[in-house]
């Protein structure tokens, strides 16, 4: 390769887009000839010039933030739409905890019920004061809940005397 | 948020959201810095619509130029192969015969930035899309939607007035350093 072939695929050399054998013997050349050497510097120069120059240049915060909202993804996330990321181990021992809150909730939920059934037959000879005639058990009913019945049931006599 | 939106939206943070701040970098080199966020802010626009037509893998920096180049020629309201009237003969290759003197100098950013304002916009694109965002010809190619030799002609013509201009402002704005270099240079062959 001489200086005028060389001079004329500069650019191609430059950028990365000869083909191997003639980027070897622009290499050659190159390594032969100080001032093709001095005119492939100047054109790297201006290269790293220019990326300087454009680099001064940072997009502003708001352009920024405009350009994230445009997806929807930023800043629109409801508490339920937002991603939690927890470590495995983390993640498993919450959920042993979680498992175990229930299972003590639920034995302590069934803990009085048993308590009542058991104490039942001891309240059952009180079960009959709590009835009515009509065989009705008063007990599942609150005090306004059973005046109002003794009151229908007085009415419901009178008319009937 | 569906999930499907939900995971096109993070794919595109994920691909093309990184390249933000090298698109607002390059339309400043096109145009004042109002214009310039609101060029990038619809070239995002445009591509998070069209973003289901971007094939992964590919490079999404080239994709994202295409499109700053789409909105900026419908910005202009110019066709996109119209050319001025210095482009048109813009099929020939200098050679860098005249590089061998050192045009460049230390500090030029605003020099620089000066003749990247003069240089007519095919040959600003091509250079800055070579230069600053290392695309291949194939790639500039595809954003300028022109063939590759256009745009190797469009390289070498922009990166060779772009020196031409360097060298103009040089010479008219530091004329006393000239001056004072050639004056010291005589005195030492004098001496």
């Amino acid at each position: 390769m001489d200086c005028k072939v060389f001079r004329e695929s500069l650019d191609l050399y430059a950028d990365g887009e000869l083909a191997p054998e003639a980027e070897a013997d622009a290499r050659l050349h190159l390594s032969e000839c100080a001032s093709c050497r001095r005119a492939e510097a100047e054109l790297l120069r201006l290269r790293h010039a220019l990326k300087r120059t454009v680099a001064q240049h940072e997009p502003p915060p708001e352009l920024v933030r405009r350009v994230e909202a445009l997806t929807g993804a930023h800043g629109q996330r409801r508490l339920w739409q937002m991603r939690i990321s927890l470590p495995a181990p983390v993640f498993a021992l919450l959920l042993v905890a979680a498992l175990f809150v229930g299972l003590v909730g639920a034995s302590l939920r069934r803990a009085p019920q048993s308590r009542q059934s058991a104490s039942s037959p001891e309240r059952q000879p009180i079960a009959p004061a709590d009835t009515v005639p009509g065989g009705l058990d008063l007990a599942r009913f609150d005090h306004g809940e059973r005046a109002t019945i003794y009151k229908v049931r007085r009415t419901q006599a009178g008319a009937t005397q | 948020m569906w999930p499907a939106r939900r995971r096109r939206a993070r794919q595109f943070e994920e691909t093309a959201l990184p390249h933000l701040a090298d698109v607002y970098r390059f339309a400043r080199q096109l145009t004042d810095e109002q214009q310039a966020q609101d060029l990038v802010q619809d070239t995002y626009l445009r591509a998070w619509k069209y973003f289901d037509s971007f094939q992964a893998g590919t490079n999404c920096r080239a994709w994202l130029f295409r499109i700053l180049h789409n909105v900026w020629a419908d910005r202009c309201k110019q066709p996109r192969l119209k050319l001025s009237l210095n482009e048109q003969s813009e099929g020939t290759i200098e050679p860098y015969y005249d590089w061998e003197d050192e045009f460049m100098r230390d500090e030029l950013s605003v020099e620089l930035e000066q003749a990247l304002a003069q240089l007519p916009e095919s040959f600003r694109w091509a250079v800055l899309l070579a230069d600053v965002e290392e695309l291949s010809y194939q790639e500039i190619a595809h954003v300028l939607a022109c063939p590759i030799g256009t745009v190797m002609s469009r390289i070498n013509r922009g990166r060779r007035t772009l020196a031409r201009l360097l060298r103009a402002s040089g010479q008219s704005k530091s004329p006393t350093e000239h001056e004072t270099a050639s004056g010291a240079h005589k005195l030492e062959e004098q001496s």
